[in-house]
């Protein structure tokens, strides 16, 4: 029979670092099952109960440690394509093709009639879109952290916050756009779920951004008037980040759901 | 081999050694030192946790069973966790033979 000082103190620590969780009660007896396991293979080998006791409690990890990934993985999902991946790269690819639309009906029409009311309601529908594709993303890498969590955050509020801008609220939300981008471009880039050469044009779409804003504000210091640049000037960063975001989504669209049976099973029940 | 590089591949590790199960934690951990000749060598407690998130996201179920007074769980791969196994072994694959096609290339130019 083990030496029981080291093991009971040791989950009576994991107990009290993992109180916050659900299944708490269920971490610890999994973790002990594990470590009585250990000490008796550890025993049977010739060890002391001390001695089986004090190494199993090391290969298992400081309690610190187990409570600190069991709390990061309590909010994190798994890395895989679902149905619900597959739609919200649809909605990827969607997003920069409504804004296309919508903005040429909203630019081609005058403020009247059926056609300027569509093209409105299409750029209307492109902000959720997008929005959904990056929660796609975002469910896609089983979470991105609290970066990302933020970064979903900035962008689902960002016409809320651009209003702030008065009459530079269309800057504003680009700005806030792009940075919500970014940090998911980088974030996806860390993770290594996606391909690197649609995240690297994601990626390059919001700095394109943000240094085009940078040179806009110097010019304006030294009396330049950088409105008067081509349009290209100012399409070519957003057109970027759209090109990268509609590779993304075709990326996701052409992937296999996990749960496809699932879905067919529940359609055929339905 | 550094844990970070292994928690990156840790779900496609954990879902091909329980396609073979069902394990217990500390079968799986024994399954994942022994196949790699003790290269994957993570801090055991880190594991369940991944265990957990897995079986959280329909890939894995488990059971409570008692052997010798002790409370033991056991997972098994669902019909979603097997796909995701097969999807995950084809996206490692891929991503093995292009940076193989790097790596293992020869010196720039060749002079073959």
């Amino acid at each position: 029979m083990a030496d029981d000082r080291l093991i009971p103190a040791y989950l009576r620590e994991l107990r009290f670092s993992v109180a916050r969780l659900r299944d708490a009660d269920d971490i610890v007896a999994e973790a002990e099952d594990h470590l009585l396991e250990v000490v008796d293979h550890l025993m049977a080998d010739g060890r002391t109960p001390h001695e089986a006791e004090a190494e199993a409690v090391t290969r298992f990890g400081s309690a610190e440690l187990v409570a600190k990934v069991c709390i990061s993985e309590s909010t994190r999902g798994a890395a895989v394509p679902t149905t619900k991946t597959r739609l919200a790269g649809y909605a990827l690819l969607l997003a920069p093709l409504l804004t296309l639309f919508g903005e040429w009906g909203n630019e081609a029409t005058d403020n009247t009639g059926g056609m300027h009311g569509t093209a409105v309601v299409v750029l209307g529908l492109a902000f959720p879109a997008l929005i959904f594709g990056l929660w796609g993303l975002q469910a896609r890498h089983g979470g991105l952290g609290r970066l990302g969590r933020a970064a979903l955050i900035v962008a689902v509020l960002s016409p809320i916050l651009s209003h702030a801008a008065a009459y530079a609220a269309i800057a504003l939300l680009a700005v806030l756009l792009a940075l919500a981008i970014l940090v998911f471009g980088v974030e996806m880039l860390r993770a290594s779920v996606l391909p690197v050469a649609p995240l690297t044009v994601v990626i390059a779409g919001p700095i394109a951004v943000v240094a085009l804003g940078l040179i806009m504000v110097a010019v304006a210091f030294t009396d330049g008037d950088s409105g008067q640049w081509p349009n290209i000037v100012y399409l070519s960063p957003i057109a970027l980040t759209a090109v990268g975001l509609a590779w993304l989504g075709w990326h996701l669209s052409q992937e296999t759901p996990v749960d496809a049976g699932r879905s067919r099973r529940r359609l055929a029940t339905s | 081999m550094r844990a970070d590089v292994v928690r990156g591949h840790l779900d496609l590790l954990l879902l091909a050694i329980v396609e073979d199960g069902p394990y217990h934690g500390y079968a799986i951990l024994d399954e994942l030192r022994g196949r790699t000749d003790g290269a994957i060598d993570l801090p055991e407690g880190t594991v369940y946790p991944a265990l957990h998130r897995l079986e959280r996201a329909g890939l894995l179920t488990s059971t409570w069973t008692e052997v010798n007074g002790r409370k033991r769980r056991t997972y098994s791969l669902t019909p979603k966790g097997t796909t995701a196994a097969k999807e995950k072994r084809r996206e490692w694959t891929a991503f093995a033979e292009t940076v193989q096609r790097i790596v293992g290339a020869p010196p720039w130019p060749t002079t073959a």
